[in-house]
């Protein structure tokens, strides 16, 4: 049979994710791709992979895996699991990996040589509210099999990382503010940069619905419909924001307060129901600085790099 | 007179909506699209989402700055708007029984007979003045006005795919089964979206669409040649 791993328990939401759908916003397909893109990098990076490669994003409680091929190495980064995370190693055929309860909003399963899945519309980012991308457009469920690129293992030493990309956990989720802040009181705006938001258990790959103050409209708490974008607080009649992540819709008629810098969405990505949240503005000027060196520190990883 | 400026919009730090108007005008989409066109394979712009009154850009940070795509925009000359600038697509629809659940209420609403509705419905010629919401949802702007109704005020839970609703002043097919609240009043068989085509939507943003009434045999008869792999590209062309 192909090389493959077989899934023995699908865990609570488990797909396979690379970097997102480019291209066709367009026509109403949302980007979807992984939650928390810098720790889908850092699990590729360690694995040998280039970082978009797509890998098995595990959500709350982790699949428990068998491998069907000669051998296979896997490496996990993301919101902390049991197993070793942060360094390669090679499972064989027969072996299983557990992943089980997940601290955290997502965890990245990287295979060396990746899946051996068609793209859909150039990504292999499973869309589940579409049915497409993927595996077979949904979860994965006890009985599928991933097949994949690569029948055995290479021959090299395995690779680990002292630690993860700095997340900066405590610091409060910088914003833009727009682009209808002006659709909101300046009480609302001082609650928005100023209060607790907590994600509620309406939370999935379209979006977390928070509770916290009530941000209050002014006039109308709608719009004629505009684009959306991973990251940005539409806030629907009820005063009670709505972050967007990547399978959200393409445009909507909410308004939108704030949108998360491009920064900290890997932030965002990881929230889970009971998860504070705060918000703090910041200029665009800040946010290209701030992304500039998420970029210095996930080039500076490989140079962390160790070999076993 | 010269167009008013349009306003820009930051929508985090990798997006920025370039706003044509509060509301949709056939001039603001018009606008919209335009501009759309106009930035195709512009160094930094990943990718671009017109609506009705908006045109969002998705850029990349790392390769082009909110400032130099700000200085690009404004340096833009207002393009000049055309018509018909899409393809051009007749679809089959079947405005009868079970594939039209509204028609004889909206007919009621409207004060007319279900078969002028129909018959109004199907002589207009409708541009596609937004694609999204949905993968490849068209809104077609160019519904006659004696036609618009508002939503029906319990949205369905699950609107058939291939349905044909109308809105105020809009008709549009949803692709998918999805919630929806427009008045039903036809459905079909062409599949609109398919992820394994390429382009995936059959209706583009800017694309001309007209209707073309079935009996319900000829409905089932295309919808079988479509799941039998027809090509609804071909068929459709107008």
């Amino acid at each position: 049979m192909s090389p493959a791993i077989r899934v023995v328990e699908g865990g609570l939401f488990a797909t396979v994710q690379d970097l997102g759908r480019v291209g066709h916003q367009g026509l109403g397909v949302p980007p979807s791709g992984a939650l928390d893109p810098v720790s889908l990098r850092t699990a590729n990076l360690v694995v040998g992979n280039p970082p978009g490669t797509a890998a098995l994003e595990m959500c709350r409680l982790g699949c428990t895996l068998e491998v069907e091929a000669d051998s296979v190495r896997v490496a996990l980064a993301g919101a902390r699991v049991s197993p070793p995370m942060l360094e390669s190693m090679v499972l064989r055929r027969g072996d299983t990996l557990a992943i089980g309860r997940i601290a955290g909003g997502a965890c990245y399963l990287a295979v060396e040589g990746g899946f051996d899945i068609a793209p859909v519309l150039g990504s292999l980012s499973t869309y589940t509210r579409a049915g497409f991308g993927g595996l077979h457009g949904g979860r994965l469920l006890a009985g599928d099999r991933l097949p994949l690129v690569r029948p055995a293992a290479t021959p090299r030493r395995e690779r680990r990382l002292p630690h993860p990309v700095p997340a900066g956990r405590d610091r409060p989720l910088r914003v833009l503010l727009g682009p209808q802040d002006d659709h909101f009181t300046e009480e609302a705006i001082d609650a928005l940069l100023s209060a607790d938001f907590t994600v509620t258990p309406h939370a999935d790959r379209m979006g977390l619905r928070l509770s916290g103050p009530r941000l209050t409209h002014v006039g109308r708490p709608e719009i004629a419909t505009d684009g959306l974008a991973t990251g940005a607080l539409q806030v629907p009649g009820s005063g009670h924001p709505i972050a967007l992540l990547p399978d959200r819709h393409t445009s909507g008629g909410y308004p939108k307060i704030c949108a998360v810098i491009a920064a900290d969405l890997h932030r965002l990505g990881q929230s889970v129901p009971g998860t504070v949240l705060r918000f703090e503005a910041v200029a665009p000027e800040q946010a290209r600085v701030a992304l500039a060196r998420l970029e210095s520190a996930m080039a500076g990883m490989a140079d962390l790099l160790s070999e076993a | 007179m010269p167009l008013p400026e349009p306003r820009l919009l930051p929508l985090g730090d990798a997006a920025l909506t370039v706003e044509f108007g509060p509301a949709y005008t056939p001039e603001a989409a018009a606008r919209a699209r335009s501009l759309d066109r106009q930035l195709q394979g512009t160094e930094g712009i990943v990718e671009r989402v017109a609506t009705l009154r908006s045109l969002t850009i998705h850029y990349d940070p790392r390769r082009l700055s909110l400032r130099r795509l700000t200085a690009l925009l404004r340096g833009l000359a207002p393009a000049a708007e055309t018509e018909a600038e899409g393809a051009r697509w007749m679809l089959p629809i079947c405005y009868e029984g079970e594939y039209a659940p509204d028609l004889t209420d909206l007919a009621a609403r409207l004060g007319m007979p279900p078969g002028e509705v129909v018959a109004i419905h199907a002589a207009g010629r409708y541009l596609a003045a937004m694609v999204g919401g949905y993968p490849g949802y068209p809104y077609l702007a160019g519904l006659d006005p004696r036609l618009a109704a508002p939503r029906r005020t319990t949205p369905r839970i699950a609107v058939p795919a291939g349905s044909l609703g109308v809105a105020n002043e809009f008709t549009a097919i949803y692709p998918q089964t999805v919630p929806g609240g427009w008045n039903l009043i036809g459905r079909t068989p062409v599949p609109l979206f398919d992820p394994l085509r390429e382009p995936p939507s059959l209706v583009a943003t800017g694309d001309e669409v007209r209707f073309r009434p079935i009996p319900p045999a000829e409905f089932a008869a295309l919808a079988e040649g479509f799941r039998a792999g027809a090509d609804p590209v071909a068929l459709c062309r107008a």
